[in-house]
């Protein structure tokens, strides 16, 4: 499926701010069943990008902005090419447990079984856990749990924006009954590290498709989740829609917790309370594009006449001293 | 002021004899710096000990008098915060300064070259392929879920591998006579200034016994650390512009900080005075931007950059840790050295020195007891009265029971704290810290002291021959922590008598 | 080179010190004044009270004891002779490396003296003595940094400081005495003599006008008099001199630096005339140097310590 995405961010500040830093987890993994064709970031005001590979091997952008600015503006449009994952088989042996235990496993997905902020446990998820009797779901093999587990989050969850928030730790949404796709994965993510199986977060986009049943939100980035069962590897499970993570979802970053890949963080100076709004849009595309893979980035020249009065950013310099 | 160490713990414990044999002997007297079993005065002590025999009570109250004006003068003194107003105040200092022979010393210098060697490649394995975790002589969960370990550090370039650049080891002596390693501290060790002001006053008060004794000279300190933090530099910056972080006036280390920058003539200089644009670390000059290839910080890991770590620092500089990956500037010590100075940790570097040197550890560990491992466990929750159990996580003598200054209920509290999270604790024997001639109060007393020597680590491992001599002013007391009424005291290290000139 | 916060701090310490002293010699002034005759008194009160700007109390003209207290002593008032020196204090901790031992001393003890507990019983026991001897200290620092400290950038941003406050200060005096809206001119000899003592005038003045006290005479003096360190021509020759080798090191930005404008200002004082000052009112005179004053301040500010970093990046 050849999908075309195009993410803005925009951060309105009601004071101008200055030297702000950011980083962005926004550009389309190169993986299995997933192909980067292009990626563009646009920042407005303009600035240099520079980028790395951060810990779990995402590819984060960032640049600094030092002049004042009241509105930041990031576009990143991507282009990727996705293949369904194969079939799974309909269940594993029960053996499967066992080599999760393995020291290779525990080893080399020990951050992904671990509590990282939001995903560990809490007294209502345990309120949770027995309520729903997730327990007995452990009778089976590993993957015909997960596709268990996936269904009923769908089932006890209805998806409600607003009711939390991107810091929102689980309890809110163990307790509301109602959240989005974020508040579901990290749910799904503790459950699975308590019950020994590697989970990770999933941060990237779906092209949303209401006739097949998904509820997420079609204009806001998607999130998941990915457990690791040694015979089939990484599998993703998305119980925000109830579904397997398959060929219409584009994953950007992974990690412990959405506080590993926000799509864009950042900091700045100035007395300013700031506001964000962000705007997704994923479209199939009508033609393959048949250029290799390539990454461009591109800058809009800077805009004459965008910068502000020079007094208005020294704010935090100048209320240390009496003024004149 | 000194890191927070705290030595609660070592409260002198009551005699007992009792369970395992290593852990609870009878507590022997403590090795006496002085004078040896019989009384009689140690020979590197004999100078010393003539002078002040010379000397009546009153003019060595004048001496200590000198020695504290000196110090007022110098403005070495750190800040005591009241509810309205704050005071500065010096830090106790002795008059007498402990003295440790040149054979003594090639010990402690072999053994903590030796130690700072094993921990930075501890620290660099862990912080790439990690192989000590695979091969099982580390507990992976001791490190990977330890606070202190920087996820963000991993596959780093870190020039000449040296991490911990800047290290203050803990070290006391035990009642048989021989030196022990009881902390490692790896993150911002403090203390260096009063080792060099402590020189500075002692040269004055007793210049003829100094001259006589041969002492090792530490002045070149300051010097060293300098080279040493630009041996960290890239060889494409030539004449690399280093400065001094540190958090602030506030800071009770800040004189420290601003005495080091004075004496390397770099400048000190404050998160507010940095900027990071395009991957590059900048101060703010009079003159405009001045470009910086390296940061000897003074600031906690959690507070240098709030993009990368904590949201809510003011005291570091956004973008920091950025530019670090990068290598476009160098932070010494480098982050997340403190998971090797952790106090789990700590029970492991005997095997950490072997496993990566193939030696034994030349200046052995406090014994330490590890609740994770259920053994440990039960036989620390048999002994409760005993030991001084800390939690591993806390500091300054938070979330710590001393056994044997402890009632049951507390004994019992822990106990299930212990039982409910054995993880996070540890157990050690109380020791009982060698005792020094101080004067107090006119007379000349003994009082428990410790040490700590200051080890640079660039391109190569320097010990400085000299360290600060932490004394516990209050008798009986083995509190040596400034906070609690301790002080400190010049430490002279003797020249080898083979490599005096004639 | 130096950091840019270093020299911001010794620039302020340099203000505050020197406005310390200023309210010293105007409370000192003005308590001196009730001694004598009341009427006069009530004037001076007034005039003292205006050029620091507490118009509300000089309207009111409460009792001149209560109101010489608050301006040294009422910590809650950011403009106190306390307030100011525990700020000036503050700034030197901040850089206590680059002051010399001997300079801080002088600041540290003064501050001392001021945060004493019982600083208002000295203050009633004998205010003079107290003011006189605050007085006699900071004159000890600034001898102090003069004779210890190198003379170098740090050196010459305090000296800014202590200059550029004190034009302001002595102009905002002369606003108050000689400006427009002062309904009738002071005539008052008492009160002649009084603000020559608030500037620390009055031998210097008679040693050059004899014991004529002309308002006129006054004005030129404090105002255009070439040697004497207070008259407000003296303040901007230093600043000039100061902000000229302070910029030496700049790099030419594009803007206009402050040593253009401190040079304008300068000149503006040396080339003025009396009569040409008065005939076009002393106001507008004395308005147009405070504003250009305050404007070195800016430009100072934008130059050398907050300067907007878009103007600075490296290329």
């Amino acid at each position: 499926m050849l999908l075309a995405v195009r993410h803005s961010t925009r951060y309105q500040y009601d004071e101008p701010v200055r030297e702000s830093v950011m980083e962005l987890w926004m550009q389309p993994q190169k993986r299995t069943h997933q192909r980067l064709i292009s990626f563009e970031l646009e920042i407005d005001p303009a600035a240099q990008l520079f980028s790395y590979a951060d810990t779990f091997g995402n590819a984060v952008y960032h640049f600094d902005i030092p002049q004042p600015h009241d509105k930041l503006t990031i576009t990143a449009r991507s282009a990727v090419e996705t293949e369904p994952p194969p079939a799974l088989p309909t269940q594993l042996d029960r053996g499967e447990w066992d080599r999760l235990k393995s020291d290779f496993v525990r080893g080399e997905h020990f951050d992904y079984l671990h509590p990282h902020g939001f995903t560990g446990p809490t007294e209502s998820l345990a309120k949770f856990i027995a309520e729903r009797k997730l327990e007995e779901l452990r009778v089976r093999d590993p993957l015909s749990a997960m596709r268990d587990l996936n269904s009923i989050l769908y089932q006890a969850f209805a998806y409600e924006a607003g009711v939390t928030r991107a810091d929102s730790p689980i309890d809110h949404v163990l307790k509301a009954r109602k959240g989005v796709c974020q508040d579901f994965a990290h749910v799904m993510i503790a459950i699975c590290r308590g019950w020994g199986i590697p989970a990770r977060y999933v941060s990237g986009y779906l092209f949303t498709d209401r006739k097949a049943g998904d509820r997420s939100d079609p204009d806001a980035t998607h999130a998941w989740v990915e457990v690791f069962l040694p015979s089939l590897r990484w599998v993703g499970f998305d119980p925000t829609n109830n579904i397997l993570a398959a060929e219409r979802h584009i994953a950007c970053a992974v990690g412990r917790d959405y506080s590993d890949v926000p799509p864009s963080r950042g900091v700045y100076k100035g007395e300013a309370e700031s506001e964000l709004a962000v705007g997704v849009t994923v479209r199939k595309a009508r033609a393959a594009v048949s250029e290799p893979e390539f990454l461009r980035i591109s800058q809009p020249a800077p805009r004459p006449g965008q910068r502000r009065s020079q007094y208005s950013g020294l704010a935090y310099d100048q209320q240390r001293q009496q003024q004149q | 002021m000194v890191k927070g160490t705290s030595r609660v713990e070592l409260q002198a414990a009551k005699t007992e004899a009792a369970g395992r044999a290593p852990v609870v002997a009878a507590t022997p007297l403590p090795y006496d710096e002085m004078r040896d079993a019989a009384g009689k005065v140690r020979p590197h002590y004999a100078a010393l000990a003539e002078r002040i025999d010379t000397l009546s009570s009153d003019e060595l109250a004048e001496r200590q008098k000198t020695l504290e004006r000196f110090f007022l003068l110098q403005g070495i003194t750190f800040t005591v915060y009241g509810a309205e107003s704050s005071t500065e105040r010096i830090i106790p200092t002795d008059l007498l300064p402990r003295i440790i022979a040149a054979e003594e010393w090639k010990t402690i210098d072999a053994g903590l070259t030796q130690r700072l060697r094993a921990l930075n490649m501890f620290l660099a394995d862990i912080y790439s392929g990690q192989q000590i975790l695979m091969d099982g002589v580390v507990p992976r969960d001791l490190v990977l879920n330890a606070p202190s370990y920087r996820r963000e550090m991993q596959n780093l370039y870190v020039p000449h591998q040296a991490y911990a650049n800047v290290c203050g080891s803990d070290l006391i002596r035990q009642p048989d006579g021989k030196f022990a390693v009881l902390e490692d501290n790896l993150r911002v060790p403090s203390g260096v200034s009063y080792m060099l002001a402590n020189r500075e006053a002692s040269k004055r008060v007793f210049p003829g016994t100094f001259r006589g004794a041969g002492v090792r000279p530490i002045d070149r300190y300051p010097d060293l650390l300098l080279t040493t933090l630009k041996s960290m530099a890239a060889d494409w910056r030539p004449n690399p512009q280093v400065v001094v972080l540190t958090p602030g006036v506030y800071n009770s280390a800040y004189f420290e900080h601003a005495y080091l920058a004075r004496l390397m003539g770099v400048p000190l200089v404050e998160g507010r005075d940095l900027v990071v644009h395009d991957n590059m670390v900048y101060m703010r000059t009079t003159t405009g931007l001045r470009r910086i290839d390296i940061i000897y910080r003074r600031v906690d890991d959690d507070f240098i950059d709030p993009l990368t770590f904590r949201r809510d620092s003011g005291l570091g500089s956004a973008g920091l840790f950025n530019a670090y990956r990068a290598g476009n500037v160098v932070i010494c010590n480098a982050p997340g050295t403190g998971v090797a100075d952790d106090k789990a940790v700590y029970a492991y570097v005997p095997e950490i020195i072997r496993y990566y040197l193939g030696e034994d550890a030349i200046l052995p560990n406090i014994e330490t007891f590890l609740c994770r491992e259920p053994a440990q466990l039960s036989h620390v929750l048999a002994n409760l009265d005993k030991f001084v159990v800390k939690a591993v996580g806390a500091s300054g003598g938070y979330g710590m029971l001393v056994g044997p200054h402890s009632t049951k209920a507390q004994q019992d509290e822990f106990a299930a704290a212990l039982t409910a999270d054995p993880e996070n604790y540890i157990a050690q024997p109380t020791i009982q810290l060698s005792t020094g001639p101080c004067l107090i109060e006119h007379e000349i007393d003994s009082r428990h002291v410790d040490l700590r020597p200051f080890i640079l680590c660039g391109e190569k491992i320097v010990v400085t021959p000299g360290a600060l001599t932490r004394v516990a002013l209050r008798k009986g007391s083995l509190v040596v922590n400034s906070s609690q009424g301790g002080g400190s005291k010049d430490t002279w290290v003797l020249t080898d008598k083979k490599d005096l000139q004639p | 080179m130096m950091l840019a916060r270093v020299a911001d701090s010794l620039y302020w310490i340099g203000r505050y010190v020197e406005r310390a002293e200023h309210l010293c010699r105007l409370s000192d002034v003005m308590l001196t004044a009730t001694l004598d005759r009341t009427e006069s008194a009530t004037q001076i009160a007034r005039i003292a009270l205006a050029a620091v700007g507490d118009t509300d109390n000089a309207a009111k003209a409460r009792n001149p004891y209560e109101a010489a207290l608050a301006l040294v002593l009422d910590r809650e008032d950011p403009g106190s002779v306390a307030s100011s020196l525990a700020r000036a204090r503050e700034n030197a901790r901040q850089v206590r490396d680059q002051i010399t031992t001997e300079t801080w001393e002088r600041l540290n003890l003064i501050h001392l003296r001021m945060s004493d507990p019982n600083d208002g019983r000295a203050f009633a026991d004998g205010s003079q003595a107290f003011l006189h001897d605050t007085i006699a200290d900071l004159h000890l620092f600034k001898g102090a940094a003069d004779a210890t400290m190198s003379h170098g950038e740090g050196w010459r941003f305090l000296l800014l400081g202590v200059y550029l406050e004190r034009a302001q200060l002595i102009g905002a005096l002369l606003e108050v005495c000689f400006g427009d809206r002062r309904h009738r001119a002071i005539t008052d000899h008492s009160a002649l003599t009084s603000l020559l003592r608030m500037s620390c005038a009055l031998e210097p003045y008679l040693r050059v006008y004899t014991a004529d006290m002309q308002p006129r005479f006054i004005l030129e003096f404090l105002l255009l008099d070439e040697d004497f360190p207070r008259s407000v021509r003296f303040c901007t020759a230093r600043i000039e001199e100061h902000l000229t080798s302070i910029s030496r090191h700049v790099e030419a930005t594009g803007v206009s630096g402050p040593d253009r404008l401190a040079g304008r200002l300068r000149a503006r004082l040396q080339y003025a005339e009396i009569g040409e000052v008065q005939a076009g009112g002393a106001s507008a005179f004395l308005g147009a140097v405070l504003d250009e004053c305050a404007a070195v301040h800016r430009q100072v500010y934008d130059t050398f310590v907050a300067y907007t970093l878009e103007q600075r990046l490296p290329a």
